[in-house]
């Protein structure tokens, strides 16, 4: 599989390094940043992710007013979007399917097995 | 899946020295919930306070798990269901959250040898 760009969306410093060094180190994708808000809707549409992993709660923009203007942007629309949460009740998880991310994968996760999860969720491995 | 694919060990390794390089910042995160758990033994928690040290406890549930202390993110998640709780925070509610920040706080300290 050819690699793969991501952009990721974390307003955890510590989050996002750790996401890099997974996705980066691991997956052997190519990984950058975007601040939360009306930057990452610039950085997908000059970058064209394959995918964007986008952390649920964010000051300024959270995840799914993100998502939202992800999918209103012609330019950015067809970008699969995974959201990142730590908020794992049964109210949070009906909240969010009432989105069409690609996926939703909870904190903490799994470094060693995130760029397997993401795979999975997007079909990769069989590309 | 192609890339990078590093030994495992390696990564591991790769991980600790960014939990290392990073443990202050959940050391700060923490702290600022213990500041809330003094200002509630107080009678001084004020619910800007509060919040914070919720939205602390929610990021230190979502991200010590990733960094190899699952049970510290467990831990977190019950201070952040008891900050996040309806009700006004009582001297009960008090003495669990001291207890949980003490249990967190333990959970991290490197094992003696």
């Amino acid at each position: 599989m050819p690699s793969k760009k991501i952009l990721v969306v974390e307003d955890q410093e510590e989050i996002r390094e750790i996401i890099a060094l997974s996705l980066e180190e691991i997956g052997g994708w190519q990984v950058f940043f975007a601040e939360p808000g009306p930057e990452v809707i610039l950085r997908a549409q000059a970058e064209q992710p394959d995918a964007i992993l986008l952390d649920a709660n964010m000051p300024r923009m959270d995840g799914p007013s993100t998502f939202q203007a992800l999918r209103a942007n012609p330019q950015t629309q067809h970008i699969p979007v995974i959201l990142l949460t730590a908020s794992v009740q049964k109210s949070d998880a009906e909240r969010f399917a009432a989105f069409s991310f690609a996926a939703v994968l909870a904190k903490p996760f799994d470094p060693l097995t995130l760029p397997a999860q993401i795979s999975a969720a997007l079909g990769w491995e069989s590309t | 899946m192609a890339g990078a694919m590093q030994d495992p060990q390696a990564i591991k390794a790769l991980l600790a020295r960014l939990w290392e390089q990073k443990k202050d910042v959940t050391l700060s995160r923490i702290a600022v919930v213990e500041q809330a758990s003094s200002a509630l033994a107080s009678g001084l928690l004020t619910p800007e306070l509060r919040a914070h040290a919720a939205g602390e406890a929610h990021k230190l549930a979502g991200s010590l798990g990733t960094f190899g202390f699952p049970e510290g993110s467990r831990l977190a998640r019950a201070v952040e269901e008891l900050l996040t709780a309806d009700a006004d925070l009582d001297r009960d509610d008090g003495e669990r959250l001291a207890q949980l920040l003490l249990q967190l706080r333990n959970e991290l300290q490197p094992p003696t040898k």
